[in-house]
């Protein structure tokens, strides 16, 4: 049987999820973006929101059969061809350190660099948006240089402001809303991520490459 | 139409439709057919005599119901009831019509039995106005 | 020239809020489904009084909720008994009943069952976001003013396309099997197993179908926390961020297992036990804060042939609501 590799579970009566177990890579995340955008159009399936390295698959399970969808989802894996043009590059100003950017000292110490060199590696690197989702328009993006990879809070936050410039484990990512968050944040924007009255609502989508720069940096 | 073939031709009707009460007047007739879950259905008795005094009548077709099903007590607590309060419930499949208060008052002894057959008029409790 | 017809909210918690059958579509843009927690009792409520079974109610949530017709209107009740009131006259739950203008209605926290909703003939007619009228009250977007209702909201009404006509004295509808009938009613939910379900050993497998779990008070929306024994996995399993569906039952690092809801985050990395089936969400809605859970195995064809059952209820609505109001 053809894309063997893929696992693929049952996450109820009316999803699938796809993942393997191979580490986590750059290749087999466009297949993952190719797979969902393929599977959307497949007759029954409402729903594919890719994950990072992983994708779910949620349908009707009155309209299409589990075993069908899975057999589907086999083949794309095998066929599936992401189209590089498709990306963009969005440039996100940054206002480094202050108040919103209260785990910039804590970052320098945990990876002995100084503030400096912490922004500038930070703000050097280009990231590519793996996934959407966790809060509306959130970006799940790799591309963080591994000098600067810091496990989430034990406790979390019980308020990171909307436009925060996060860092979870190897992950960077952008807090588009007001939340709880267990993230470190190094600084803020002022570029909004998310609108409930635009369309689409999430200004990134998978596949789109992000840049910072340097806007202010406030020690 | 009271001819058994008849009866059993609109029972398949309503059946199909999935009707669970049917009524229907015929110069000075009024017949009722009720689809029960279990039973075919059953052509009921000709109307009730007019009543006298005040009585709680049942204003539709099922099965007499003193409480609600998502309720563990009947409805009618202290004696004391509202005009138009709902006192207890005709059921018919999932459908529940109410027997209702007809004035303020004092309700009295039940009428009917708790799973009983009741139609159009039937009475249900007798009410001490006041 | 008037306005469109109103509801006025006279006493409400943040807990009660504006919601329909939730938001579908946008989950790769991070956001959730919302809506009713109860979806059974919304759709209930809504066929009640012959409206599209998605359109829009009030979820009212354990605790009083007052509000004033300021239009002639019909309405209905479904989900958990508030042992409401029409201008001070009581009324059964899973019920329709017409209202004038000016009549007030008030409804109680129940004494068991979690969730009231309350529709009126045409739906609440806030605007649509993405798709639904369901308040996102996590983002703060959708509903009414993207949050939960206040004294002195005033909630627009839709137009029925033909108005209900609801005989005197109002008329109602058996609740589904299930419906909890007192507070120490234990639920009991299906449940499929999940994709790390073989990285727990036996006697945790064992441990989760047995155990009567215990809804922890910071129980919400977004998901519910169970008090119980913990369960612990072979060996620590790390994942990836994957998209997650309301009714996943998580297991964190501590054990205890918690099942994300309509209101939790799209995507999530904790191990997944078992997913609750659709067909029982609705159950999930009426558990009280410190309530008794069980959870049952359950196959695909299980889970399809409840969803069916869900459905065959609905449509008996539909035929007794119909012949009620004699259409």
């Amino acid at each position: 049987m053809r894309g063997q590799e893929l696992i693929v579970s049952a996450m109820g009566e009316a999803a699938l999820l796809c993942e393997t177990e191979r580490p986590l890579n750059d290749a087999d995340q466009r297949r993952y973006w190719a797979m969902a955008r393929a599977a959307e159009a497949w007759p029954g399936v409402l729903e594919a929101i890719p994950g990072v390295n992983n994708l779910l698959v949620v349908y009707d399970p009155a309209a299409a059969s589990a075993a069908a969808v899975e057999r589907a989802l086999r083949e794309a894996w095998t066929d599936a061809v992401y189209q590089a043009s498709e990306s963009r590059l969005i440039e996100v100003p940054v206002i480094y350190g202050g108040e919103l950017g209260m785990d910039l000292h804590g970052l320098a110490a945990h990876a002995g660099l100084s503030p400096e060199e912490v922004v500038r590696i930070h703000s050097e690197a280009e990231y590519t948006v793996y996934a959407v989702g966790a809060v509306p328009g959130f970006p799940y993006m790799a591309g963080l240089d591994p000098r600067l990879a810091w496990a989430r809070r034990d406790v979390p936050r019980l308020r990171l402001e909307a436009g925060s410039i996060i860092i979870g484990g190897v992950q960077a990512g952008i807090m588009p809303v007001t939340t709880p968050s267990g993230w470190h944040s190094l600084g803020w924007t002022p570029m909004p991520f998310f609108d409930a009255a635009a369309s689409p609502p999430a200004l990134l989508v998978p596949g789109d490459r992000v840049r910072f720069t340097v806007e202010e940096l406030r020690l | 139409m009271t001819d058994p073939q008849s009866l059993a031709e609109i029972a398949r009707h309503m059946a199909a439709r999935g009707i669970e009460v049917l009524e229907v007047r015929s110069g000075d007739r009024h017949y009722r057919l009720v689809a029960e879950a279990e039973a075919a259905p059953v052509a009921a008795a000709p109307p009730s005599p007019p009543p006298a005094g005040h009585f709680t009548k049942a204003a539709g077709i099922g099965r007499l119901r003193f409480h609600h099903p998502q309720r563990g007590r009947p409805e009618t607590g202290n004696g004391a009831v509202r005009k138009g309060q709902v006192l207890a419930y005709l059921q018919a499949g999932l459908l529940l019509q109410p027997v209702l208060a007809p004035c303020d008052g004092t309700i009295g002894p039940a009428l009917a039995e708790e799973g009983a057959l009741l139609g159009h008029g039937d009475k249900v409790f007798a009410i001490r106005p006041g | 020239m008037t306005g469109p017809a109103m509801i006025e909210i006279l006493a409400a918690t943040p807990l009660s809020s504006v919601q329909d059958l939730g938001r579908s579509g946008v989950r790769r843009y991070g956001i959730g489904v919302s809506g009713a927690m109860d979806p059974m009792a919304l759709s209930a409520a809504n066929l009640l009084l012959g409206n599209e079974r998605g359109a829009a109610g009030i979820e009212i949530t354990a605790s009083p909720l007052r509000l004033r017709f300021l239009a002639d209107t019909a309405f209905s009740l479904c989900g958990a008994d508030g042992a409401a009131t029409l201008d001070g006259l009581p009324l059964p739950p899973f019920w329709a009943m017409a209202a004038r203008a000016g009549q007030e209605l008030s409804v109680r926290a129940p004494r068991a069952g979690m969730r009231a909703y309350l529709a009126v003939a045409g739906g609440i007619d806030v605007p649509v976001v993405m798709g639904s009228r369901s308040t996102d009250l996590k983002t703060g977007f959708g509903g009414h003013e993207g949050r939960g209702l206040a004294a002195g909201d005033r909630l627009p009404i839709g137009t029925p396309a033909a108005p209900p006509r609801i005989p005197e004295g109002g008329f109602g509808v058996a609740p589904p099997a299930g419906m909890p009938l007192s507070e120490a009613d234990t639920t009991e939910v299906r449940v499929i197993r999940a994709a790390q379900y073989g990285r727990f050993p036996e006697a945790a497998h064992e441990t989760f179908w047995s155990t009567a779990w215990t809804l922890r008070p910071d129980s919400n929306r977004m998901g519910f926390r169970l008090a119980g024994p913990a369960l612990i996995p072979v060996e620590r399993v790390e994942l990836l961020s994957h998209g997650i569906l309301p009714g996943v039952v998580q297991v964190p690092p501590a054990g205890e297992p918690m099942i994300q809801l309509n209101d939790a985050n799209t995507c999530g990395g904790y191990p997944k036990m078992g997913v609750v089936i659709g067909a029982d969400l609705w159950r999930l809605g009426q558990l009280r804060l410190g309530g008794g859970l069980r959870f049952a195995e359950a196959t695909r064809e299980e889970a399809l042939a409840a969803r069916a059952a869900n459905e065959a209820y609905l449509a008996g609505v539909s035929r007794a609501s119909r012949l009620a109001r004699r259409v």
